[in-house]
């Protein structure tokens, strides 16, 4: 069996971030520190514990962007993924999960992976886009937000089981080869191990040039990013500790909630 | 005249909460750049429903196949680009659901349609629309243009009030009910299951104490409880990531994910403010946050601020309503 696990690399939200000069994207210079989207790091996990309970199964790790990533793609060999796959794409800026997803439907569609997966979205622009359009492009059927997944004895299907929002889980079955996203909790993400850490330090990663030919068609353009307005009207609360203690329970018990 | 197709789904023939902001969020769109809006609501049998969102004064058709009873994104997009052939609407709409985004990929892919997600708010830049979604959760705007043809779109839930929900004021639209035929997707749904835990009441408290990442430890949960307890009907609540870490069960979770609540007192421990996390309890009478960062976004919607570190400022609360409460 073959495993496809979709990687991206996104800015630390612990570093601060800051607005490019010409308001183009988030700065990626400075005191910015670089992590493994944590979504795709439980899609990943979920990738070696079927290989860890199948046996005879390859995880490959695959990422879009700039040379960067290639830390991502590393910390993936780590983290238990046989190869990395780097479909170099140095643009910066925005880049369309249209255009992502076009990228890895191109590379992925002669490999003949029988399951891919993606992290349910990335933490910085959130857009739930890139796994459901490249199941569209190769056909693949998909189910997404997967919180527990069960490959059949005939390993021909899988039973999904998806979370929707309100506490309420669908259970979908899905003919294989197919793609899942993952949601955050379905598993808990390993440390590296020495021997694993020591092997990706050897071992070179699989660049692809990227082509955006393959986007057929205009995206959607970035116009400029700003910072939130802050909009509060909330009271801080000020003095030691205690002194803060005091007043919240004055204000509670005044709004007779104590 | 160009048009907005509003796109509502349901689960077991019931629409999802929150899912008429999308046609306020349409009214307010058409009315800038003078659209007509057609209202589609899916479902296994969905008249009830289907009647119920005519009563916003516009014409509703109903998308009834026994494959739509549980959420079925893959067949559900064929059967709106069908519906699009019939009056190519410049823009489609879903809820910013994951239903929402997975049917907003397999459309835009099937239409060669360009798709911005989790829209927030818009504006006008000449005459065409600029769609203002947010990045890292609420910390940076993105201010995105779509290229001069069909869009799908995906709005965030939370971020347009419904209307007068219906009220008897407008004349209500038509109703059309039609039996899709067509095949199912390869993907077979086998049913529904609500979260098991049932004893967490989150939505019948009137005060919730919610943890969040910045409680640090699963034994710090403990103050937390305690500070519950000092009031009447109060609840447990946290953010996703605290059950993430399986240190409280999902049953607690607050937010689009899990469950929305409105109590009277909301106590943010430690939670920096995801928007799947506002979404679900900004509607609370009272917010009080208690976090050490003080640009935490919690705090925008917030009525009274601390900052401060809650295994400091925890007990010190508890000590200090024991001395006021105790000694009497």
């Amino acid at each position: 069996m073959k495993i496809l696990v979709c990687v991206k690399q996104v800015h630390d939200t612990e570093s601060p971030l800051e607005i490019d000069g010409d308001r183009r994207w988030v700065r990626d210079d400075g005191p910015i520190a670089f992590r493994m989207n944590r979504y795709d790091e439980f899609a990943l996990e979920e990738a070696v514990l079927i290989r860890e309970a199948l046996g005879d199964v390859t995880v490959d790790a695959l990422s879009v962007g700039p040379l960067r990533f290639s830390s991502t793609l590393k910390k993936s060999l780590e983290k238990g993924a046989a190869n990395g796959i780097h479909i170099l794409y140095e643009n910066g800026g925005y880049c369309p999960p249209s255009l992502t997803a076009a990228l890895i439907a191109g590379y992925a569609r002669d490999k003949s992976y029988d399951l891919i997966l993606c992290g349910v979205m990335a933490e910085d622009d959130m857009q739930c886009q890139v796994g459901p359009l490249i199941a569209a492009r190769l056909g693949l059927p998909c189910a997404v937000s997967v919180v527990k997944e069960t490959i059949g004895p005939d390993k021909k299907r899988i039973t999904a089981e998806c979370e929707l929002e309100g506490g309420i889980n669908e259970i979908i079955e899905l003919p294989m080869p197919c793609l899942l996203t993952i949601q955050s909790g379905i598993n808990r993400p390993r440390y590296p191990s020495l021997s694993n850490v020591l092997r990706a330090k050897e071992q070179k990663l699989v660049t692809v040039p990227a082509d955006p030919g393959l986007l057929t068609r205009r995206p959607e353009q970035p116009v400029s990013l700003s910072y939130p307005e802050k909009s509060s009207t909330g009271m801080v609360i000020s003095g030691t500790p205690e002194q803060k203690a005091e007043q919240l329970l004055a204000i509670l018990h005044e709004k007779s909630l104590l | 005249m160009k048009s907005i197709l509003v796109i509502i789904d349901t689960i077991e023939n019931r629409p999802p909460p929150s899912c008429f902001e999308l046609i306020s969020f349409a009214e307010q769109f058409a009315a800038t750049f003078s659209l007509e809006i057609q209202v589609a609501i899916a479902g296994g049998s969905i008249g009830e429903t289907a009647e119920k969102a005519a009563r916003f004064g516009h014409d509703v058709i109903g998308l009834e196949h026994d494959s739509l009873f549980h959420p079925n994104p893959e067949f559900l997009a064929r059967a709106v680009a069908a519906l699009m052939e019939e009056s190519r609407p410049r823009y489609v709409c879903f809820q910013h659901t994951m239903r929402g985004c997975h049917m907003a990929a397999s459309l835009s892919s099937r239409e060669n349609a360009s798709c911005i997600t989790a829209v927030e708010s818009f504006s006008v830049s000449g005459d065409a629309p600029v769609f203002r979604r947010s990045l890292f959760n609420g910390k940076i705007n993105l201010d995105l243009a779509p290229p001069p043809d069909s869009v799908v779109l995906t709005v965030l839930p939370g971020a347009f009030a419904v209307t007068d929900g219906g009220s008897s004021s407008k004349k209500p639209g038509s109703v059309e009910i039609r039996r899709l035929s067509g095949v199912d997707s390869p993907g077979r749904p086998l049913g529904i299951s609500e979260s098991a835990e049932e004893s967490v009441r989150l939505e019948e408290s009137d005060v919730i104490i919610s943890a969040g990442r910045g409680i640090g430890a699963p034994e710090n949960l403990e103050l937390v409880r305690a500070v519950a307890r000092l009031f009447p009907n109060s609840a447990v609540g946290a953010s996703r990531i605290v059950c993430d870490q399986k240190w409280i069960p999902y049953a607690h979770q607050v937010g689009v994910t899990g469950k929305t609540v409105a109590p009277k007192l909301y106590m943010a421990c430690g939670i920096s403010g995801a928007q799947q996390h506002i979404a679900g309890m900004k509607g609370s009478q009272l917010i009080v946050a208690v976090n050490t960062d003080p640009r935490a976004a919690i705090f925008s919607i917030s009525d009274y601020i601390i900052i401060e570190d809650l295994k400091t400022f925890l007990p010190l609360l508890i000590q200090k309503h024991e001395e006021l409460y105790k000694q009497s």
